[in-house]
């Protein structure tokens, strides 16, 4: 176990190595850097300051020195300043990732806690009218576009019965109720749009499950049926949702790009585009290595959970 | 030997499906079927794929309802009773499956798969359920110290020894095993066969060997019933049914076993055609557009179960003549 997860933790500091490379060039390439900026900004700069700037800044100096230099400042904890925020970058990514937490757990978890219940029945009642219903719904869920969905929410809820704020978050120090009230509408949109899915891997995965001879048999040997669904069957089907779901959690805490914007929820995903769309190179790449870390963890803990759920996974037989 | 465990009268089970034009349709897997299991006997039953026997056997174990018909176990008839009248009748008809991996939950070891069916009886304590694991864990051939051993610790054969001791640990009558070696390598084979003829003398069980490999029918039953779309076309005695098979169908799949020795294969005596659909079963006799001895009364009149001695059943209108 424990050289499992050494070897997983080198795997992951190569991975955010080569991705804050990667992430560092292709930001160095980008048309445009900070010192452009400014001089839209303020006519009276001459080509001279412009120079001088950028060799203050080290901007003249090539790419990979200036990679360099950040990676050994970053390793040594200076991850310097956010020109955006006018705040130390970790201050603005930690304040982003504590929102998209507040935002995405609970839509994950109602998410799940709908998912696996309907998941199960339409398994169990596979082919019938049930099932189908089942189905439609989730491909409903499946196909309704996150910032078309929002938008409907946000008129329905916000404008026209004019019972939720439309969006934003609500100020620190707000009661607890205040915070809910802001966050029903955008963990509606990311429920809805995940829901569908898991509601087809559960069925698929408890399906396949329920085929299985030790499952069909069971009742012979006394078990009630719902200890033959909720304990032999599920167990058995959840693996392969648990890894979708380990990678989601990852992904989505980036990559609420969307819902987080159609609701200015001043989250991960809308930090990491305002930093590359304003050359914030020091926010940006920060921010895009902790979504890499986060990808890495959700990677890390389905694999945990494989290793909980399923024996044959345990103990020298992970990969 | 004479003593009845199980009889079924005209037990049927048929599943609604959709035809490919998309109309509803009934298939009836199992239809109209009559016999008796006595205690101690290994009955053995066998037919082409699809014929209904795995369903039949599922019947038997009351893991699937019946449409339709009388069954009893134990003089005790199971039609109709409520699931907490049945619960006592389950332990009674236990299974074994043909194949080894899916019939064990690949999440729970050895001990938690043999204890758990003692367990939903409220059956013993703790120990004494892991007592009498290992003691049946002994009995199959394997040791106590495979009870830690997950399923994919095992072999195959390994495994299939465990299902067995799972089957016995809650003293069934009637074990009914659904092609328990036809996944097996055939060295492994002899073994399992051997076990279960050991088995079923020292703990007095019943068989019903579902299986499409003759060779190994013959080896372990006592009688052989055969199944052709869902229905008993003959039932006899080991050695009679091998002996003089009285159904056109029996004789075909008694040809179609490849013989050592002989040098010469047995070409054109080969059943023509497919199995009659079940969807849409042939009128009269369902055996008879493949049958060389089909007549016009085979066409229309369906031939009922009929026995000259009462040993011997066989449905068949020209059963007589063909002997």
């Amino acid at each position: 176990m424990t050289r499992f997860l050494l070897a997983r933790l080198a795997q992951s500091v190569v991975v955010l190595l080569v991705i804050s490379y990667l992430s560092y060039v292709l930001m160095g390439l980008m048309p445009g850097d900070p010192i452009d900026l400014l001089v839209g900004a303020d006519p009276a700069v001459s080509a001279a300051d412009v120079e001088r700037l950028r060799a203050l800044q080290g901007l003249d100096r090539p790419i990979h020195e200036r990679y360099w230099s950040w990676l050994t400042a970053a390793l040594g904890g200076e991850l310097g300043h956010s020109r955006l925020y006018s705040t130390p970058v970790l201050d603005a990514v930690g304040a982003a990732l504590a929102n998209t937490a507040l935002l995405l757990l609970p839509a994950l978890a109602v998410s799940v806690a709908i998912a696996l219940p309907l998941g199960v029945l339409a398994a169990y009642r596979a082919g019938t009218a049930v099932d189908r219903l089942v189905n439609v719904l989730a491909f409903v869920g499946i196909s309704l576009p996150q910032f078309w969905l929002g938008l409907l929410l946000i008129l329905v809820f916000a404008v026209v019965l004019g019972w939720l704020p439309a969006g934003g978050i609500a100020r620190e120090g707000a009661p607890a109720a205040e915070h809910v009230r802001y966050l029903v509408l955008p963990a509606a949109t990311l429920m809805l749009g995940t829901v569908g899915g898991y509601v087809r891997y559960v069925r698929a995965a408890m399906i396949e499950a329920l085929r299985q001879d030790y499952i069909r048999s069971a009742r012979a040997r006394g078990a009630r049926p719902a200890r033959v669904i909720w304990v032999h069957a599920l167990r058995n089907a959840l693996t392969p949702f648990v890894t979708i779901l380990g990678l989601d959690l990852g992904l989505l805490f980036s990559g609420a790009l969307v819902t987080e914007t159609v609701f200015a929820w001043p989250g991960m995903g809308r930090l990491i585009f305002e930093a590359v769309i304003g050359n914030d190179y020091n926010l940006a790449l920060v921010a895009l290595l902790i979504a890499t870390g986060l990808i890495l963890l959700g990677n890390l803990l389905a694999d945990l959970c494989h290793g909980w759920l399923d024996p044959r996974i345990r103990a020298g037989a992970a990969p | 030997m004479s003593e009845t465990l199980l009889a079924a009268r005209g037990l049927g089970r048929s599943f609604s499906v959709r035809r490919p034009q998309g109309r509803p349709g009934t298939v009836w897997a199992v239809r109209d079927v009559s016999l008796e299991i006595r205690r101690g006997e290994t009955l053995g039953l066998v037919g082409e794929s699809g014929c209904g026997k795995s369903t039949l056997g599922r019947l038997l174990a009351l893991l699937v309802p019946s449409t339709c018909g009388e069954l009893e176990i134990a003089g005790r008839s199971v039609v109709g009773l409520s699931r907490r009248r049945l619960k006592p009748l389950r332990r009674c008809v236990q299974m074994v499956f043909q194949d080894p991996v899916s019939a064990l939950n690949p999440r729970h070891p050895v001990a938690a798969i043999l204890t758990e069916p003692l367990r939903n009886y409220g059956i013993g304590t703790r120990s004494e359920r892991l007592e009498r694991a290992a003691a049946l864990l002994e009995a199959v051939g394997l040791s106590g110290t495979d009870l830690r051993r997950y399923p994919h610790e095992l072999s195959g054969g390994q495994r299939q020894r465990v299902a067995l001791a799972r089957a016995l640990i809650l003293d069934p009558g009637l074990v009914v095993a659904d092609e328990p070696v036809s996944a097996l390598d055939v060295s492994i084979r002899r073994q399992i066969l051997d076990l279960l003829t050991d088995l079923k003398e020292r703990f007095g069980l019943t068989y019903l060997f579902i299986g499409h490999d003759l060779a190994v029918v013959r080896q372990i039953a006592d009688r052989v019933a055969v199944m052709y779309l869902g229905r008993i076309v003959e039932l006899a005695p080991r050695d009679r049914l091998f002996a003089s098979p009285a159904h056109p169908y029996t004789r075909a799949l008694l040809e179609a076993v490849p013989r050592l020795g002989t040098g010469k294969r047995s070409i054109g005596r080969a059943l023509p055609g497919d199995p009659a659909s079940a969807l849409d079963p042939p009128p009269g006799c369902p055996f008879h557009p493949r049958c060389r001895f089909a007549s016009a009364i085979c066409r229309s009149i369906r031939p009922e179960p009929y026995s000259a001695d009462g040993i011997h059943w066989v449905a068949c209108h020209h059963a007589d003549a063909l002997q």
